[in-house]
């Protein structure tokens, strides 16, 4: 279920995102720094997964939806 | 310096608009003209393409079309159990990737008419780049025999088909329509049927070409039967096709006939149903103009014209009954979608018989009121033959 | 944080795309599904939800001149609540950005560029969205002018050269089948106009505050008469093949053929849908940064554009293996998510606003 290539690609993006923003971030107040931050590794992350096949929290609010779905049928 | 990065960036950017991935030159495309689709055994169906030879066609024109019996195209076909089968193997043969766009011609055989086409359709719609207005036709025999045939006036068959087609000469049925008519109520379709017909060019030599000749009638998507040429023709006062032909009647008590081409064809379906009784009221409006007169009628005189008019309006009714007499009760198949009617008028009512169309459309009772009005007469005023009354000089 | 301001005219000319560039393509056969031939209604029906989502955001502005949404929603419902709720709306922007640039991508990739890989189209995309939200709410405004009659003419030029094809007696019976699938099919449309919820993040930048309701107005009204229109031309085309089809508007402008040449026009069709979708992902994608920066009360947006261009793009590939499930998303869960998410939310804040607010001035009380 690990998606290597897209790891790859995604973690050269984020560094070429770092080389060139983190110049103008640094000087930025230190809470925006870390949503900056958090921002990228939860980017990072995700793109480690195979993200088409595995359910997003929406499919959990489908659950919600589906007497609607039922109605749209 | 930082212009120079600029000018790079700009320049970058050059190599990504060309769409790398989808770049596709003319030199690497196959260009599909037409297409055929046979019955074989097994199940297997023969897909035939008619693929244009840029060669040929650059020779430029003093080869002059057809000439040293090379044609500027070349039909390759393949089998497969399915449309994408056949074409995925036809695809295996040639050097170039097959291109649609220019694909104007859809020619099934009879026999896979009468297995059902709608399989092949899904193929044909689904793709993005098949056209949707396409001409479809259903061929008498070996429907890979009319692409193969050699043309005279057009470079090949698909553009002669075409043009024919355009022209005016038999129903016209595009893909989509032909859609339209399956997955509408009517639960019918009808498509121009061709024939391969052989005319002598000389002693020896003859010549075959492939000929409209009438009309393949579908019930869902099944071929049932076929009717002729004339019966057709009763269909394209309805579909407002009818240019192409001329209609010719002779008044009471006349001797000779007046040919009248239609200009403006208007046709409208009236239903009603009334006391349960389901009717349908064709009203036929055509402005005519004479291409020939071999009665010694003068058209100046109104009631000579009027009388003409009344002969040519029987004549269309005749036509149309005709037709319909043999659609809609003995096929039992609504090519002139009485359905849409009907449903447009009477939802309610139609919600009843949906599920019965067929046996119901039997006892449709159709009402045909036929108009001519006659525009001109062409550039002369009294017949040539003319006999009673004339001056002699 | 954001010191540009734009004009309600060029509000409305962000909001008109970024509503009517998706929904020119996918509403017109959605819509057929349910309410056949009826179609045209729906959109009208749809549109009320639009006018209401306007009015309301324009409302509540004027009870809170100067807040952003965010401070707004904490000041109604309180602070943890506030938040949790401001976390909501903006993973629900993330998401749908996500769908809509899955959307686009799914499109051009389906139809025209078959051998590009989907994530080519989409990154691109994305990536060229990013530097028109960097430019900040001024410049998304101008390319939004600039791209206004782009879009929109070449729409009607489609409607034009389709219209001697027309076929209207497709449009009878009316009401054939009452006015079940005529409401069922503007639950599809409705989705797109909750979208309108959009305007709430660009009021506090208008130079003109008093002529943002009127605006507001004829956007929605726009975008009703587009859809109507769209709607109608696949059916006046298409007929009751209509529902079988994708991107209805995409076979019709195959149709189109004059004098034997001028036709395969479908590359307009996909022009009006590119910049279409360049607006409206831009829009999209400023609200999301803008959003973030406010509900956390940063000092810049600009920091969070491209970690957040990458979640997009991921949250586009998220859970959707297929453009079949992404078409399956639109037609089921979009509506009432988009819904939920966006107009009820909006109604929700806004009741209870103005209720606080008539009670506080019966005690008397200043802010």
């Amino acid at each position: 279920m690990v998606n290597w290539m897209s790891f790859f690609l995604t973690t050269v993006i984020i560094i070429t995102i770092l080389f060139f923003e983190w110049p103008k971030t640094k000087k930025k107040p230190k809470k925006d720094k870390s949503v900056f931050i958090v921002l990228l590794v939860a980017g990072w992350v995700l793109s480690i997964f195979e993200l088409p096949q595995i359910s997003d929290p929406v499919n959990w609010l489908e659950v919600l939806f589906q007497p609607l779905g039922r109605f749209m049928d | 310096m930082k212009k120079l990065l600029l000018l790079l960036s700009f320049s970058g950017a050059l190599f990504l608009l060309g769409g790398c991935w989808d770049r596709t030159e003319i030199n690497d495309l196959a260009i599909a003209t037409s297409a055929a689709i046979d019955q074989k055994e097994n199940d297997q169906i023969e897909l035939s393409l008619e693929i244009f030879l840029p060669k040929a066609f650059g020779g430029g024109s003093a080869q002059g079309g057809q000439a040293g019996g090379q044609g500027i195209t070349l039909v390759i076909s393949q089998t497969g159990s399915n449309m994408a089968d056949a074409l995925s193997k036809l695809q295996g043969v040639l050097p170039r990737e097959i291109f649609w766009g220019h694909c104007k011609t859809f020619v099934f055989s009879e026999a896979v008419a009468k297995k059902g086409i709608i399989d092949h359709l899904d193929f044909l719609l689904r793709q993005p780049d098949i056209r949707e207005r396409a001409y479809i036709f259903v061929s008498e025999k070996k429907a890979r025999r009319i692409l193969e045939q050699k043309t005279n006036l057009e470079p090949y068959t698909g553009q002669a088909l075409l043009e024919q087609t355009d022209f005016g000469i038999g129903m016209r049925v595009t893909m989509q329509e032909l859609d339209e008519m399956l997955v509408s109520r009517m639960q019918s379709a009808a498509l121009p049927y061709l024939k391969i017909k052989t005319q002598k060019k000389s002693e020896e030599e003859k010549f075959r070409f492939a000929d409209i000749s009438g009309v393949a009638v579908f019930r869902k998507d099944k071929m049932i039967g076929r009717l002729s040429e004339e019966r057709t023709r009763g269909l394209l006062w309805l579909r407002d096709e009818i240019k192409g032909y001329t209609v010719s009647a002779s008044p009471p008590g006349v001797n000779g006939v007046v040919s009248v081409n239609p200009v403006s064809v208007y046709s409208k379906m009236t239903p009603s149903i009334v006391d349960g009784k389901w009717r349908i009221l064709l009203t036929i409006k055509t402005d005519g103009v004479i291409v020939q007169n071999s009665t010694p009628l003068d058209f100046f005189n109104p009631t000579s014209l009027a009388s003409v008019e009344a002969a040519l309006q029987d004549s269309i009714e005749t036509r149309v009954r005709e037709s319909l007499e043999k659609t809609q009760h003995q096929m039992k198949a609504d090519v002139a979608n009485f359905a849409a009617e009907f449903y447009r008028e009477y939802p309610e009512e139609w919600k009843q018989v949906e599920n019965h169309w067929p046996e119901k459309l039997s006892e449709v009772e159709v009402e045909v009121d036929a108009r001519m009005i006659i525009r001109s007469q062409g550039n002369l005023i009294l017949p040539a033959n003319e006999k009673e009354g004339g001056e002699q000089w | 944080m954001e010191k540009g301001k734009i004009s309600s005219l060029q509000m409305a000319m962000i909001l008109y795309p970024a509503v009517v560039a998706t929904a020119i393509l996918l509403v017109p056969s959605l819509t057929a599904q349910y309410a056949k031939q009826d179609l045209w209604i729906s959109p009208m029906l749809a549109s009320i939800v639009g006018f209401v989502t306007i009015f309301i955001a324009v409302r509540l502005h004027q009870l809170y001149p100067g807040k952003n949404i965010f401070q707004i929603i904490e000041e109604t419902i309180g602070r943890l609540p506030g938040k949790l709720a401001g976390l909501l709306i903006l993973f629900f922007y993330i998401e749908i950005t996500g769908e809509m640039t899955r959307g686009y991508g799914s499109f051009i990739v389906n139809t025209f560029l078959k051998q590009t890989p989907l994530v080519v189209t989409i990154a691109s995309m994305v990536f060229l969205c990013a530097f028109a939200v960097y430019g900040g709410i001024e410049v998304l405004a101008r390319a939004a002018q600039f791209f206004f009659p782009l879009f929109f003419i070449p729409f009607l030029f489609l409607v034009l050269l389709l219209s001697p094809y027309f076929q209207v007696h497709y449009i009878e019976p009316v009401l054939a089948d009452g006015w079940v699938p005529v409401i069922k099919g503007a639950v599809v449309p409705s989705g797109w106009f909750a979208e309108l919820f959009l305007i709430v993040f660009f009021l506090p930048y208008l130079t003109d505050k008093g002529k943002a309701m009127k605006y507001g107005i004829l956007t929605v009204a726009g975008i009703g008469i587009t859809l109507v229109t769209a709607n109608l031309t696949a059916l006046f085309v298409l007929g009751p093949t209509l529902p079988t089809k994708v991107y209805a508007l995409m076979n019709a402008s195959h149709y189109i053929s004059y004098a034997d040449f001028f036709e395969n026009l479908e590359s307009v069709t996909m022009a009006i849908w590119i910049i279409g979708a360049f607006v409206k992902i831009s829009a999209f994608y400023y609200v999301i940064v803008l959003g973030i920066a406010q509900w956390l009360n940063l000092s810049d947006y600009r920091p969070l554009i491209w970690p957040i261009g990458i979640l997009i793009v991921e949250f586009g590939y998220w859970s959707l293996p297929s453009s079949i499930e992404l078409a399956r998303f639109e037609s089921r869960i979009f509506p009432f998510y988009s819904l939920l998410m966006q107009t009820t939310l909006l109604i929700i804040i806004f009741v209870i606003a103005s209720v606080r607010k008539k009670g506080r001035k019966k005690l008397g009380l200043s802010e």
